[in-house]
């Protein structure tokens, strides 16, 4: 008889086990706004978004001590990018002479020549 | 200092700065310093059992509290430009200063 | 290293990364007066400009790394090497398995983890003109070593090892374990000169996050404004509304 499970025994297992696992009792539902209480505070991430203004950046670093010369990583980085891409260019256009001479001078689209002489004398008239 | 626009003074962002993310900035320290006290007075808002009275005491105190104490009013910009539109949350940059290649 | 990871799909060829991860070898310097008598595997096989054979523990690179086998088969620790190259953790996974073998530790293989893709679609141009797009990728390469049947101290020198001998872009997660005995806790109670483990789980409490919430309600209820309320209904108070600290 006592092996059945009725209401009563059921919720005292719930009770125990929160009791086992540390947890808050509440079998009717009851708003106690622990929902709250236990949510994460989130204002130490949402306040360091911009950076924190504690911690000094180089540039500002630099301004307080303009005799001192500091390499700004980001600006060395870009330029060292920049100069690979450069250099990757200008294989390209080496690359693109040599194997293709431009194709619209082949096709007698080029540029006129340039004219040696001055313009003769028997121009357009007003 | 007589022309200082913001009603507490705080410290700069190490980041670029202009006058949308000084604002947001702002918004951001304040929200961070009162988070705790808004938080309690939501709690006792919202706790059921508590009696009525003090809970519409608590909702009304935080009425009172200033808007830029809000989360609601903070807002994801750019960390290089700026732009409040087409930020990556996850690089806090806009698409045009999102350029990796 | 987020600006060399992420690439467009478009363009496929890879720039002239600065510093090999196989090739960034020191130079060798030249040991002078210590007698130097290495076993070796093959006598003809010399160092070029050295006019020495090859040592074995560096003629050993040329081959697969060699493994301890597992004696009792207890996880002890696992290694996670994660990077935006697939060379550089094929590299450091073998680095790692050399290094666990000097050390005595048997390990299970360099495992490879399912790529992690991440995917963004910006538009390209920087106004307007939003039905040209351009797609982002990043693929993050993982390993998994799995260290078995050492002791931890060893597993701290492993560690150390590779914190020395670090690579750029490339992270590293390790997770050890460790068995105690069933009667841990009625140990750790005896010891004396130690807080209890009641105490410690009392301190954590005032740890938790929700702590200084919990203060500010208090402190909050305490106050005249709230205290009238809450003298007034004093049936509808029950022992659940107070805000416990001690859990």
């Amino acid at each position: 008889m006592s092996l059945i499970p009725n209401k009563a025994r059921l919720l005292e297992l719930v009770k125990l086990r929160c009791k086992v696992f540390n947890e808050n009792y509440n079998p009717t539902n009851i708003r106690t706004g622990s929902k709250i209480l236990s949510s994460k505070l989130k204002g130490p991430t949402v306040k360091d978004y911009y950076g924190n203004p504690e911690i000094l950046s180089l540039r500002q670093v630099q301004g307080l001590h303009p005799e001192m010369k500091f390499a700004d990583p980001a600006e060395v980085y870009r330029l060292k990018i920049h100069a690979s891409y450069v250099l990757l260019y200008f294989d390209y256009l080496k690359f693109k002479i040599l194997t293709f001479p431009p194709r619209r001078k082949r096709r007698g689209k080029g540029a006129p020549k340039k004219k040696r002489e001055p313009p003769s004398a028997h121009g357009k008239k007003k | 200092m007589g022309n200082f626009r913001f009603p507490v003074k705080f410290k700069l962002p190490s980041s670029y700065i202009n006058h949308m993310i000084l604002r947001d900035h702002f918004k951001r320290l304040q929200f961070a310093e009162h988070e705790v006290t808004s938080k309690a007075l939501k709690y006792i808002a919202r706790n059921t059992q508590l009696p009525p009275r003090a809970r519409l005491e608590a909702q009304l105190q935080l009425a009172t509290m200033p808007n830029y104490t809000r989360y609601t009013q903070v807002r994801d910009r750019c960390v290089n430009s700026g732009t409040a539109r087409s930020v990556l949350k996850k690089f806090r940059l806009n698409r045009v200063s999102f350029d990796p290649c | 290293m987020l600006r060399q990871s992420i690439r467009s799909f478009s363009t496929s060829s890879r720039l002239a990364a600065p510093g090999n991860a196989i090739t960034g070898k020191g130079p060798l310097t030249k040991p002078t007066k210590i007698p130097y008598n290495p076993q070796v595997f093959t006598k003809e096989r010399e160092a070029p400009s050295y006019g020495r054979p090859f040592p074995i523990n560096v003629e050993l690179n040329y081959y697969a790394p060699i493994r301890h086998e597992q004696t009792h088969g207890n996880l002890v620790a696992t290694i996670e090497l994660r990077s935006y190259d697939y060379l550089d953790v094929e590299f450091y996974g073998d680095f790692i398995s050399r290094a666990a073998y000097y050390l005595k530790i048997p390990i299970s293989g360099v495992t490879p983890k399912p790529k992690k893709r991440e995917r963004w679609t910006v538009i390209k141009a920087p106004f307007v003109h939003a039905k040209t797009k351009e797609n982002y990728e990043r693929i993050t390469h993982g390993r998994i070593i799995k260290c078995y049947d050492s002791n931890p101290e060893v597993i701290d020198l492993l560690v150390s090892f590779f914190r020395k001998h670090s690579m750029p872009g490339l992270g590293i997660k390790v997770q050890s374990y460790q068995q105690e005995s069933l009667e841990f806790l009625e140990e750790l109670d005896k010891t004396p000169g130690q807080e209890t483990i009641d105490d410690a789980i009392r301190y954590e409490a005032t740890q938790t996050e929700d702590a200084e919430v919990r203060k500010k309600v208090e402190e909050l209820l305490k106050d005249p404004v709230f205290k009238q309320h809450l003298t007034n209904n004093k049936d509808q108070i029950t022992d659940k509304s107070q805000p416990k600290i001690e859990k």
